[in-house]
């Protein structure tokens, strides 16, 4: 046939992608925007034109150029660069945060969904009364006892985020052990562990997804604030939450570039993933309903 | 009745949740290859009964023993898997009865790898094609997720999924009370096929007295966890002697049945 020697043409490939069922157009770009900053994360500092740390004064708060699309900060280093390097720490933490937190999370719920009991009441009791303290405070006292960075701001955060999944996750854990199919594995004779991996996480799996992407949201903007504040990722280091902190000072002397540009940054990301985390949620519910 | 053994013994079986009393002084027997019907109203403790038989729930007093050995709860999963082979129940719900993201041949083979590690790939297509047969699925209906299935249609997998573990005896809770009548007549025909090719025992649960006399030789009537008649199930369906069964009976519409008789018999029942 002879379709099959023409080049593919971009029309054609483009008709492949087809519209997601039953996402609205928010969740259309919510996706789209999602894969864009994954993309940034994994990519961005591959693509970089400059080194983000390169230092020269005399370009200090220089403007933009064919070269340099946003212009230089205060130290006369490209902004460009240091937002696409910036992708990588602003999300690698988040990413973690929620790894950590949607595995503990998860386990933890299962396995009170699936003892009962006083297992189940001693383990919502401690996640019901951790849920009192604010993630935020728990990571800057962490970081007041350990000293400030990264690592602790992480691993505190993911600490914090655990009841809020453990949480959602141990309502849908107990609606699906409580099911038949579930009772017709253990008379079989299938081993708790095995019922849980197969059958129940697969099952509870969309209600993890969506809770996991709100999480991302929220970690960002928990991981930005606390290097905003000098508590987590620290200088030199491009961080859109450090980014945003040094551009305070541009901002009062009328250049307003690197604050503006790396907040514009932090608010796309979090939106979509925030929009795209409730959506998922929702189709989650709608399906274990 | 033959003298042969029992597959199930229980006796004095009792559970309580809480203060309340579920099922109270309960004893009856199975024998090898038998069929024994519980009926009795909701509420009558029948499925506790089945529960606990099967170790989903564990007695509060009473002994259960199935193929002469006792059934502690805490079992090794070594013996929950021979207790398998002895014991299969199928559930009342056709729509939680299957893991939705399960195909049907997964979810048979998912069985037979537990049970019959001994078989390969081939051995075990070739009992899934036994177990398809037997209750009527074809190629297509095989590769198909639950959802795509009809409750009667789902209800048949439970069955052959309970079948795939070749059980000595099978409960079937309510297992067609879910179904309209002509599916219900389809798998009740299918359950006494299947008993008349195998030397399998049921234990059928159901408040639907039909169902009872259509596929089992003794029958136990229950009210409020106690045990009021045991019986051949023919005898004590046509000639009560408690006065419950005859209301019961006097509860199955038929020609000139009307629900204000009833009146009569319930008293403040409206």
């Amino acid at each position: 046939m002879t379709a099959l020697n023409t080049p593919i043409a971009p029309a054609r490939v483009l008709r492949t992608i087809r519209p997601i069922p039953g996402l609205d157009v928010v969740g259309h770009v919510a996706v789209l925007l999602v894969i864009l900053f994954a993309c940034l994360a994994a990519f961005g500092p591959l693509i970089a034109p400059h080194d983000p740390n390169a230092v020269n004064l005399s370009l200090s708060y220089g403007g933009s150029d064919t070269e340099h699309p946003i212009g230089y900060d205060q130290q006369g280093r490209d902004i460009f660069s240091r937002l696409l390097h910036g992708a990588r720490s602003s999300f690698l933490g988040p990413l973690i945060i929620v790894a950590a937190a949607s595995t503990a999370g998860m386990t933890l719920a299962i396995v009170g969904a699936w003892r009962k009991g006083w297992i189940d009441a001693t383990l919502a009791g401690i996640l019901d009364s951790s849920l009192a303290f604010p993630g935020l405070l728990l990571a800057v006292m962490v970081v007041a006892i350990v000293g400030p960075g990264i690592q602790s701001t992480v691993i505190a955060l993911s600490i914090a985020y655990t009841p809020y999944m453990a949480r959602i996750v141990r309502s849908a854990a107990i609606t699906e052990i409580s099911k038949d199919y579930v009772a017709a594995a253990r008379v079989q004779g299938f081993s708790a562990l095995t019922i849980c991996v197969r059958h129940v996480i697969p099952n509870i799996m969309p209600i993890v997804l969506g809770q996991a992407v709100l999480t991302v949201a929220w970690a960002t903007v928990d991981i930005a604030g606390l290097s905003y504040l000098g508590l987590g990722i620290q200088p030199p280091a491009a961080d859109w939450g450090i980014m945003l902190a040094n551009g305070q000072t541009g901002v009062l002397q009328g250049y307003p570039m690197e604050a503006v540009s790396a907040g514009l940054c932090l608010i796309i990301a979090i939106c979509s993933f925030s929009l795209l985390g409730e959506r998922i949620s929702r189709r989650g519910e709608a399906i274990a309903a | 009745m033959t003298s042969s053994a029992s597959i199930v013994e229980v006796s004095g079986l009792q559970k309580r949740f809480g203060n309340h009393v579920a099922v109270d002084d309960v004893t009856f027997t199975v024998p090898e290859g038998g069929s024994v019907g519980i009926v009795g109203e909701s509420g009558s403790g029948k499925t506790t009964i089945a529960r606990m038989l099967v170790g989903l729930e564990v007695p509060t007093a009473g002994t259960i023993r199935v193929g002469g050995r006792d059934r502690m709860p805490h079992a090794s999963v070594a013996e929950r898997r021979r207790r398998a082979r002895e014991l299969q129940i199928v559930f009342q719900d056709p729509y939680s009865t299957l893991d939705p993201r399960q195909t049907v041949d997964s979810c048979l083979d998912e069985v037979l790898r537990l049970h019959r590690p001994e078989l390969n790939r081939k051995g075990r297509l070739s009992r899934m094609n036994d177990l398809a047969d037997m209750v009527g699925f074809d190629s297509r209906q095989r590769r198909a997720l639950p959802r795509r299935l009809s409750g009667g249609q789902r209800q048949r997998v439970a069955i052959a999924r309970a079948l795939a573990v070749e059980p000595s005896a099978i409960i079937l809770d309510e297992s067609v009370s879910a179904l309209d009548l002509s599916i219900q007549a389809q798998i009740l025909n299918l359950l006494a096929e299947i008993r008349s090719e195998t030397s399998i025992a049921y234990i059928l649960i159901s408040h639907d007295l039909a169902v009872i006399r259509q596929l089992t030789d003794t029958c136990v009537v229950m009210q409020h966890g106690r045990v009021l008649e045991v019986g051949e199930t023919g005898a004590v369906l046509d000639n009560p002697q408690s006065e419950y069964t005859k209301l019961l009976r006097s509860c199955v519409p038929g020609p000139g049945w009307h629900p204000t008789r009833l009146r009569n018999i319930f008293p403040g029942g409206s």
